[in-house]
């Protein structure tokens, strides 16, 4: 008897070690088999910096759109089984694309609320990801090496835009076809505008050609690419030795001495076998017999912050999506343009630029804004270099008061662009003429 | 760290709520609480809420209709006492025995609109933003009946209102600007064939009640019936039911096509009567009426009595002042006289119906006394128009064009004081303003003239004075000679006057001079003039001299301003080209 229960036991820890290939003690090699054990939590390293941790340090913005993100592919994926990319009208009389959004909203079990969640999801990350630059640069994270990934950011930033643009269209409501008619009539006052918006539609108007490739483009090719370049953004992150932080100023031990375990040598990998190159990150390198840089093991304290961060985004989500449900208007009618008829909110800047001069509104102004943003970090690395004003740059300090005048035009760049679009979205009414919020309610732009 | 656990745990928690609300709002939908209140109500078990979805096949469609998960009763003569959203539906044809109407087949959006898929309760009834169809409450649902009855004339049961609103179409004169397809053609105003297909019900009210809601230049007259809700309800639920896409053609209507009864009776021989029918727009012996002339215009009875519209002109004294010919004339295409009337072409009417209509207006004898002051004439004859306080608002002016005169302008009265007793006796030719010379006496003419001048004038600074100027004749030196040329006045050349009237006056008077410039519509009363208003500017008293006067001075009290920096024959070119735009082509 007592031996089929000890050969029960001996099972259950093979079962258990082809599983988990460590234990849960608290010793410092547990803490880093179990990261680098799993390839999920392995994305992140073995040990991190103190201050990653610390809410002040990101407030979670950039973690918070990566995992809108992800909520946007799982909620995404489940709406994909009931739509139809399709303007044939179906045999009640409307568009089957349509026809599809009436039914995720009565006789699809959870349909309204998953529609919900993408909805203010899509929003939401449009918002995160602004909130996500400005943290960055307001921290001057940007900087010391970190020029590209801005650089990766900021195409990611303008992808997410136009994921949910694309996204927006595929309701093919009257809200989904002229918020999207109107962004496409901006884009023919670029110069070979015209060329990439006949592209993008297949046809000389929105219909069915361009709801199909916007489909295409919302379901497949942007979030594939999107997924990659989210990779490169993170592995780059990591090869710069983590979160941007400036030196270390304290000389306290971040790891115990007990969480070493029994090893006397202070090698943390004595029983396991080690490669010799591990990994070459920026940083300084750990000392033989000296553990007193801030570096402290990420599990579970970085694990367990992740996670609250993403309970607290679904939970906040869902609690919008139970209480707001996502706009649905009338079929498209390409013949009754509602008045006025407005773009998404993260283009009603954009709208707003336009109404007093197409091309310097619609192109100048935002093409200065975009790309300047974009290219940023080597304008300043120019000027710097050819003015001959090398300053002290603190990467990961908030408001460095060496860029006071940077950040302060970069607050202003966002206030800019916020008044812009609390103007479009509020004080915008019939004929794009002024209205106010308070006296007349207006629609449109979400 | 044990912190951090906590707040992992308190979020799970939150979460999993959050998620357990949006499973229960999925799950706990209106239907089931009102099936189960149904079943309760009825002593019956209930076994588990379903949809209940009624397929509706049409040829080429299908429609989809939910209603009855929620309007669970509707066809069950039991729930008749029930709350409402599980009563039974009342009769539709109302007194016959068995309702034909079987609504687990017909279903409920047939009739009513709506969107009839969705199960909660405003998505619905199409309470949502920009949805199609918002749903047809009560019995303006009557629009929904020729979906499947053909009754372009003829009756069905239950369709009261419908009917109620065909007969308004034709009795409010409706059909004389819109076209429906078998009713009527005209094309004064868009057609409504297709009204109900196009709009929705509140829209159509909204445009009956309130032309310029949606197009601020609409010319349609504002009614004054449509203050009466049941008649624009029934005239809204008529053009709701103008569909072109049917569900039942004609050959599979339950009820059969009969054809309109107006192409058959016709009135053949005229008679007081028969015109009285067709001004007030009533039946005369079986025909459908095509009048209403009295919707538009008022005339008084021989006791003073006003009874009619105050969109045109009142018509006491039209057929006195104007003559047979000319009103006949006005009834076929008013605009042979007034080129921007806005009254319907009347072409459709025989002789008999012309001469009819003749008729009674013949009996229209109503006289005042003889001897009055200006004041009485003017509340007589001319305030229907020029309005009380003489500022060419009068009750009728809105749908004139061009405007009556504003007289309480006294730059306008102090210059042009000389044409006004002519303008009275001979009327104004192309516009509303008849002559008078068959009613009033010269001397009446110059008591009102002194009465406006009275009125008018006591404002007027003593030294006000228009400076008289003579039309430059050929050979005349120029006005402005600057450089001594020693240009002199040659004949006007019409090219040339284009070019100067494109650069001057087409911001006001328009490209096509009709007066209808951009700059026209935020002008106010009295508007640019119509310079292509053929009648009006071939007439005497607008001499070559008072349109050069009118140019360079500009109109003394109006919103036409001086041009003294043009050269005289430029101006001379103006007047050319406006001329040659208004030759009789004869």
């Amino acid at each position: 008897m007592n031996e089929l229960i000890q050969q029960a036991k001996e099972f259950g820890n093979k079962l258990f070690y082809s599983f988990f290939r460590h234990r849960f003690d608290n010793t410092g090699l547990t803490k880093s088999k179990i990261m680098f054990s799993n390839v999920l939590l392995h994305i992140q390293p073995v040990k991190i910096h103190k201050r990653s941790v610390k809410f002040k340090t990101t407030m979670g913005l950039g973690l918070i759109t990566f995992y809108l993100f992800l909520i946007l592919s799982v909620t995404g994926i489940l709406l994909m089984f009931h739509y139809v990319p399709s303007t044939a009208i179906g045999p009640d009389g409307l568009p089957d694309a349509y026809s599809r959004m009436l039914n995720l909203r009565s006789n699809v079990f959870w349909g309204g609320f998953l529609r919900n969640m993408h909805r203010w999801a899509a929003h939401g990350m449009v918002a995160f990801v602004a909130l996500h630059m400005l943290r960055v640069y307001l921290a001057g994270a940007h900087r010391g090496g970190r020029e590209f990934n801005w650089v990766i950011g900021c195409i990611l930033g303008l992808m997410t835009v136009f994921l949910s643009y694309t996204g927006y269209l595929l309701p093919w409501d009257q809200l989904a076809f002229w918020g999207v008619k109107v962004g496409t009539e901006i884009a023919k006052i670029a110069p070979g505008g015209a060329l990439i918006r006949g592209i993008l539609l297949g046809d000389t108007d929105v219909g069915s050609e361009a709801l199909i490739r916007f489909y295409v483009l919302h379901v497949a090719v942007l979030p594939v690419v999107m997924g990659f370049l989210i990779a490169v953004h993170f592995f780059r992150i990591r090869k710069d030795g983590g979160l941007a932080r400036p030196a270390d100023t304290s000389k306290e031990k971040q790891i115990p001495d007990e969480e070493f375990g029994d090893v006397k040598n202070a090698s943390v990998f004595k029983a396991a076998r080690s490669y010799k190159l591990v990994e070459i990150v920026k940083g300084n390198e750990p000392k033989v017999n000296e553990e007193t840089d801030q570096m402290m093991f990420a599990w579970p304290k970085l694990i367990v912050r992740e996670l609250i961060v993403l309970l607290a985004t679904i939970a906040f989500l869902s609690l919008i999506s139970v209480l707001f449900d996502a706009p649905l208007e009338g079929p498209a009618d390409p013949n009754h343009p509602p008045n006025p008829s407005k773009a998404p909110w993260y283009f009603l800047g954009l709208q707003e630029l336009v109404s007093y001069h197409g091309f310097i509104g619609g192109i100048v102004i935002p093409g200065i804004m975009v790309g300047g943003v974009m290219f940023l970090p080597y304008v300043e690395l120019f000027l710097e270099t050819f003015t001959k004003t090398y300053r002290k740059n603190i990467p990961g300090v908030w408001f460095a008061r060496e860029r006071n005048l940077e950040n302060a035009l970069f607050i202003a760049l966002y206030l800019f662009m916020l008044g812009l679009i609390i103007i479009g979205v509020y004080f915008r009414g019939m004929n794009w003429d002024i209205v106010y919020p308070w006296v007349e309610s207006v629609g449109g732009g979400h | 760290m044990l912190k951090d656990y906590r707040t992992l745990l308190i979020l799970a928690l939150v979460g999993f709520v959050f998620f357990a609300m949006s499973m229960k709002k999925a799950l706990d939908q209106d239907y089931v609480k009102y099936q189960k209140a149904y079943y309760a109500e009825l002593d019956e078990e209930f076994s588990g809420a379903e949809i209940k979805q009624v397929n509706v096949k049409t040829p080429g469609s299908v429609m989809v209709d939910r209603c009855q998960s929620c309007h669970v009763g509707s066809s069950n003569p039991d729930a008749a006492g029930f709350m409402l959203p599980l009563a039974t539906h009342p009769s539709i044809t109302g007194g016959s025995e068995a309702d034909p109407h079987d609504f687990s087949k017909i279903g409920c959006v047939v009739c009513h609109d709506g969107n009839g898929r969705a199960l909660d309760e405003d998505d619905a009834h199409g309470k949502f933003h920009g949805w199609i169809k918002p749903m047809l409450v009560g019995s303006i649902a009557q629009a929904n009946c020729t979906r499947c009855h053909a009754m372009e004339s003829g009756h069905l049961a239950g369709a009261d209102l419908y009917e109620k609103g065909r007969a308004l179409f034709l009795e409010k004169a409706c059909w004389g600007c819109h076209t429906i397809a078998g009713i009527s053609s005209s094309s004064q105003a868009p057609e409504l064939t297709d009204a109900g297909g196009k709009f929705n019900y509140d829209y159509l009210v909204e445009s009956i009640v309130y032309p310029k809601a949606n197009d601020e230049n609409s010319k349609m007259p504002q009614f004054d019936w449509v203050h009466d809700e049941e008649a624009v309800s029934a005239l809204a639920t008529y053009l709701k039911g103008q569909q072109k896409v049917r569900l039942r053609t004609e050959d599979s209507a339950p009820i059969g096509y009969i054809k309109p009864m107006s192409d058959l009776a016709r009135i053949e021989t005229p008679s007081v009567t028969a015109g009285r029918a067709l001004f007030a727009g009533v039946p005369y012996e079986g025909s459908i009426a095509k009048g209403g002339c009295i919707n538009c215009h008022a005339f008084r009875s021989d006791d003073g009595q006003l009874v009619g519209g105050n969109i045109g002109p009142e018509l006491t004294w039209t057929l006195r002042n104007r003559g047979e010919s000319f009103v006949k004339d006005h009834i076929v295409n008013a605009r042979v006289h007034t080129q921007d009337s806005i009254m319907p072409t009347f072409k459709d009417y025989n002789n008999a119906e012309l001469d009819s209509l003749v008729l009674f207006l013949k009996t229209l004898n109503y006289k005042l006394e003889s001897a009055l002051d200006g004041h009485q004439l003017y509340d007589a004859y001319c305030i229907s128009c020029h309005g009380e306080d003489l500022n060419g608002q009068g009750l009728v002016s809105a749908m004139l064009d061009p405007f009556p005169r504003d007289f309480t302008k006294y730059q306008f009265v102090k210059s042009y004081e000389d044409r006004f007793k002519d303008s009275i006796l001979n009327g104004v030719s192309g516009t509303a303003m008849s002559t008078w010379k068959n009613i009033l006496s010269e001397k009446d003419v110059e008591t009102l003239v002194e009465y406006i001048k009275t009125k008018t004038l006591a404002q007027a600074p003593k030294n006000f004075r228009r400076i008289d100027i003579d039309l430059p004749q050929l050979g005349d030196a120029e006005r402005l000679d600057y450089k001594e040329k020693g240009s002199l006045i040659e004949v006007g050349d019409v090219t040339r006057g284009l070019e100067a009237f494109q650069a001057n006056c087409t911001s006001c008077h328009g490209k096509l001079a009709n007066g209808k410039g951009p700059s026209a519509y935020t002008l106010e009363h009295p508007l640019p003039r119509n310079l292509i208003n053929k009648e009006f500017m071939n007439q005497t008293s607008v001499s070559d001299e008072r349109l050069y006067q009118s140019i360079l001075l500009g109109v003394a009290g109006t919103p036409m301003p001086s041009h003294d920096f043009l050269k005289d024959q430029t101006i001379v070119d103006i007047i050319a080209f406006i001329r040659a735009n208004t030759e009789d082509s004869e």
